[in-house]
């Protein structure tokens, strides 16, 4: 594992959710992770959207984002599923193969930047959850979390998995165990447990209806079995649920109140951090995780 | 030919060039190229015409030759493999050597391959230039018979190694039939029915099975593997192994030792739904009816010989081997169903989910389920059951892009089962298209129809154990509809693929065969050759050639029979001698030739010195660079003949024959 890492903003998390991203410094500096600003850094772009659209034009973007982090000499972190796919997928592209790496980088001199794609694009709960994995990670945290949850991985973490091979995208195991062995707290299973939150590919902004429709069976799911919380590892997952709850409750008369905890935000309160930023969520703002002594 | 006389008597050489219809002439001024032509040295005439392959055409090259007294010709149309033959012929015919034709082709390396008129040209007439020169250095090569082994032998006892060895047989050729298993039948003595009659396999399969073991011209050797093979067409050397049975012959098949067995185990016979012991027959109607000792579950107890009423059992019995003289070989070692595990959305490990292998066997009366239709997991009646398409197949993920082909029909046919004998059970069939071309088949599918099977085209995208009950979620779009389902199934039924039987890769070896990339064995031509293999004298039989159903099996193994039989029945190879020669005087006995002869063509003499097996040879000239003395030199391929083509090829190129 890198001691230094270039964390990548992306958009959502500064901007919806900046609980996220002082709770994920938090967890970096616990951990002795130097974090290396990305300057001028810009949107990742999103992996579904932009690159059906222009795909030539989203690698470019991409990398030249890469090259930033390649500037710092630190490898990528990101918190979040979407921009992990893209730089993730943009990197390995421009890895293998010469050619599209030559037309990349001959439009990036425009703009001043050279791509190598010799580093690596991570996120968090890779570095977390494999990295440093579940047994070394209780040698950083103060406290167990009393929390009986559930887990939605999203769609961009794991798959493809011919290129990203962390975990088997239809049967992971990567933050189960993370949370249970790393964190001690309680998972249950729940129907729909590997759909889509509804978000992604931009359905949320072009089919509003059709992504709450998902967001209301996923929800749905997770009403019929008593978690107390639900755990993701992506920004757009998190506002899509957070939010999305509200609008359910609003359009469709639903009662749904289900918190929603980034793994950032659950390893920082497991350090130590007592506000983890909840107040400022939509649903549950009242939300408090309980400790239990290690 | 000496070369006295060669540098004596000039070359009076004929080129022709065929149009192929459009196919060449489309690309290729077929004119200026005949035109061409006769500038040549040693050409006396040149002409072009439409098919030089019709009767037309060869009657046009055989008055050519008489009247303008050609002792050579060179036809510039397709491959070699397709129609030097056809030439060869054709001047044979007039009593000339057949190697003095030479083959041009323009089609495939020209014509085929570019859009460019002008290119196309150019590169015909350097062709035609270079095959002029070496129809010049030619020499004349025999034509030779070389005596036969008259025995075949069929590798695998699956249904279409039964029928290979029973068409064999029948036409008075020995054969023995090689079985890795303990009996013979194969994949369709474990199916339940076949469609599309809905017939009992044992039934249809019985009196063939009778026949085979009883046919005085055919030999069974059951337990038993192909482990090396030497020689050539015409006359192998096939080593095969036979692991003990520990059952004598003389076993009456009573059945004492297995109700007197301690150990149970699964009958890998049954997938999973039938148990045996391990003094066991796999079913009750296997042959040879013989039992067989398992030694690797065995505790070495010794009831089964104190029960034994003939003493039959014998645990001295040693692993055998035997070497058989064949002239011809047919591979028949079928295919195996593809395992689902590697699919891990479909969650194979859950006991409800199964292969349509598996439920071919719950549903057969003789095994643990007494044939009902269970839930593995509690033995419960399914309420809904869903039957999972392509699994395996059309499925680049994993590899397999081609369509089984076998699976719709099957599919169908065990949906149809399950709603005949559980007409309140709901069954679900999901596809990415229903295949059931031919005869009988759609109207198989059209009755299917209405017994009320819910068929659904869409893939499921994931089959998961339900974490809240004992069902199973099969994830579904129904494409026609654009409605995702989400179908809470009792049992889930999978069918899988066929893929190339585990272990086919290092018999394949052994033989010699080339695969295909799928990893079946590669025919000779897909249209026109599909029995016969990539090695002369080896003819391949049902499934290992790809996918096939019991039909086309079947039928695929009467002609692998009727090909393996014909030199057989011949009774002598013909065989053309432009193969390798060494030159004595210049052969050192290093050897090196023959650790590079690909096939073993070549053997060391009773001299010392390397031997060329004229019937084996391939004339593939992988020993000619190999030899460091130039000693060895294929006929019709020497270095000469060679240099002559490629120095035509570079001067016609320099003197404007190229565009490059
Ligand atoms: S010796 Fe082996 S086969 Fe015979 S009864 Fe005992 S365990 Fe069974
Ligand atoms: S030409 Fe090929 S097959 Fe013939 S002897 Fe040489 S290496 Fe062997």
């Amino acid at each position: 594992m890198s001691t230094e890492y270039s964390f990548f903003l992306g958009c959502i998390m500064p901007n919806r959710y900046p609980a996220i991203e002082s709770t994920t410094r938090f967890v970096l500096d616990k951990l002795g992770i130097e974090v290396k600003e990305m300057e001028k850094a810009g949107c990742c772009p999103a992996p579904g959207v932009f690159r059906s659209f222009n795909k030539p034009d989203w690698m470019v973007a991409a990398a030249r984002n890469i090259a930033i982090a390649e500037s710092n000499g630190a490898d990528i972190l990101t918190v979040c599923n979407g921009c992990f796919g893209t730089l993730f997928e943009v990197n390995h592209a421009l890895k293998h193969d010469d050619e599209l790496k030559k037309k990349v980088n001959a439009r990036l001199k425009d703009l001043g930047y050279h791509v190598e794609a010799s580093g690596e694009v991570k996120h968090i709960a890779q570095v977390l959850g494999f990295d440093i994995g579940p047994t070394e990670i209780r040698d950083y945290i103060k406290r167990e979390v009393a929390l009986t949850g559930v887990i939605h991985y999203g769609c961009h973490f794991l798959r493809p998995f011919t290129l990203k091979q962390i975990d088997d995208p239809e049967d992971p195991t990567i933050l189960e165990d993370y949370f249970i062995d790393g964190l001690g707290i309680e998972l249950l299973d729940y129907r729909r447990k590997h759909a889509c939150c509804g978000a992604g590919g931009g359905v949320r902004a072009a089919h509003i209806e059709a992504s709450m429709d998902m967001l209301y069976e996923k929800m749905a799911a997770v009403k019929q079995v008593p978690a107390q919380a639900l755990l993701d590892i992506c920004p757009f997952c998190h506002l899509q649920f957070d939010g999305g709850q509200q609008t359910l409750n609003k359009q469709r008369g639903t009662d749904f109140d289900i918190p929603i905890i980034h793994i950032s935000q659950i390893t920082a309160f497991a350090m130590g951090m007592d506000d983890i930023g909840m107040k400022y969520q939509a649903t549950a703002p009242d939300f408090k995780l309980e400790g239990r002594p290690l | 030919m000496s070369k006295k006389e060669d540098t004596k008597k000039k070359p009076r050489i004929g080129v022709f060039v065929c149009h192929c219809g459009e196919n060449i002439a489309a690309m290729v001024d077929v004119k200026s190229v005949a035109e061409y032509a006769r500038t040549l040295p040693n050409v006396e005439f040149s002409t072009d015409y439409m098919f030089m392959c019709s009767k037309q055409g060869i009657q046009l090259i055989q008055d050519a030759v008489k009247e303008h007294n050609l002792d050579r010709t060179v036809v510039a149309s397709c491959s070699h493999e397709q129609h030097w033959p056809t030439f060869a012929k054709a001047i044979s015919d007039l009593g000339m050597n057949p190697h003095m034709h030479t083959q041009v082709n323009i089609r495939e390396w020209d014509s085929w391959v570019t859009d460019d008129r002008e290119a196309a040209t150019a590169k015909a007439k350097r062709m035609v230039a270079a095959g002029v020169a070496r129809a010049a250095q030619k020499e004349e090569v025999g034509t030779e018979k070389l005596p036969i082994t008259k025995r075949s032998m069929v590798i695998g006892g699956g249904v279409a190694g039964l029928r290979a060895a029973m068409d064999l047989a029948e036409l008075g050729i020995p054969v023995v039939l090689v079985e890795k298993e303990t009996s013979i039948g194969g994949h369709m003595t474990m199916l339940n029915k076949t469609f599309p009659t809905d017939e009992c396999p044992m039934c249809t399969l019985s009196p063939l099975l009778n026949g085979v073991m009883s046919h005085p011209n055919i030999e069974v050797l059951t337990l038993s593997e192909v482990t090396n093979l030497e020689g050539s067409m015409g006359n192998f050397e096939v080593e095969v192994t036979t692991k003990p049975r520990y059952v004598h012959d003389n076993c009456t098949s009573c059945g004492r030792c297995a109700e007197v067995c301690p150990v149970e185990v699964k009958n890998e016979w049954d997938h999973g739904f039938g148990m045996r012991k391990a003094a066991y027959k796999p079913f009750p109607q296997a042959l040879p009816s013989v039992f067989t000792i398992d030694m690797r579950h065995c505790i070495d107890c010794g009831s089964c010989v104190i029960a034994c009423p003939v003493e039959a059992i014998d645990f001295s019995m040693k692993k055998e081997k035997r070497t058989f003289k064949v002239g011809t070989i047919v591979v028949a070692t079928g295919y195996e169903e593809y395992d689902p595990t590697e699919i891990t959305a479909y969650h194979y490990e859950h006991p409800d989910v199964i292969t349509q292998m598996q439920a071919e066997r719950m549903f057969s009366p003789t095994t643990l389920t007494k044939g009902k239709i269970v839930r593995p997991s509690n033995g419960q009646v399914p309420k809904t059951v869903v039957v999972v398409q392509c699994v395996g197949s059309r499925n680049d993920q994993v590899g397999n892009e081609y369509c089984t082909g076998v699976c719709c029909m099957y599919g169908i046919k065990n949906s149809r089962f399950i709603k005949e004998h559980l007409p309140d059970t709901e069954v679900f069939f999901c596809y990415i298209d229903i295949r059931t071309p031919g005869l009988h088949y759609e109207e198989y599918y059209k009755r299917a129809q209405k017994t009320g099977i819910r068929f659904i085209r869409g893939r499921p995208s994931s089959i998961e154990p339900d974490p809240l009950s004992d069902k199973l979620i099969v994830d579904v779009e129904d494409t026609l509809t654009h409605t995702p389902y989400e179908i809470m199934a009792d049992l889930v039924i999978l069918s899988a693929g066929m893929v190339p039987p585990k272990g086919f890769g290092k018999l394949g070896g052994k033989l010699g065969l080339l695969r295909a990339k799928e990893g079946f064995a590669k025919e000779y031509h897909i249209k026109m050759g599909p029995v016969k293999s990539s090695r002369d004298g080896i003819f391949l039989a049902g499934a290992i050639q790809g996918p096939k159903d019991i039909t086309q099996s079947v039928g695929h193994a009467g002609g692998a029979a009727s090909a393996a039989a014909q030199p057989l029945v011949r009774g002598y190879l013909e065989k053309r001698m432009d193969t390798a020669v060494i030159d004595k005087d210049l052969c050192t006995s290093c050897m090196a030739c023959i650790a590079t002869c690909p096939i073993g063509a070549i053997v060391v003499g009773e001299a010392g010195q390397p031997v060329v097996n004229d019937a084996a040879c391939k004339s593939c000239g992988a020993c000619v660079p190999a030899c460091p003395t130039g000693a060895i030199q294929i006929r019709n391929f020497r270095d000469r003949q060679l240099n002559a083509e490629v120095s035509a090829l570079l001067s016609a190129a320099k003197a404007g024959g190229s565009n490059e």
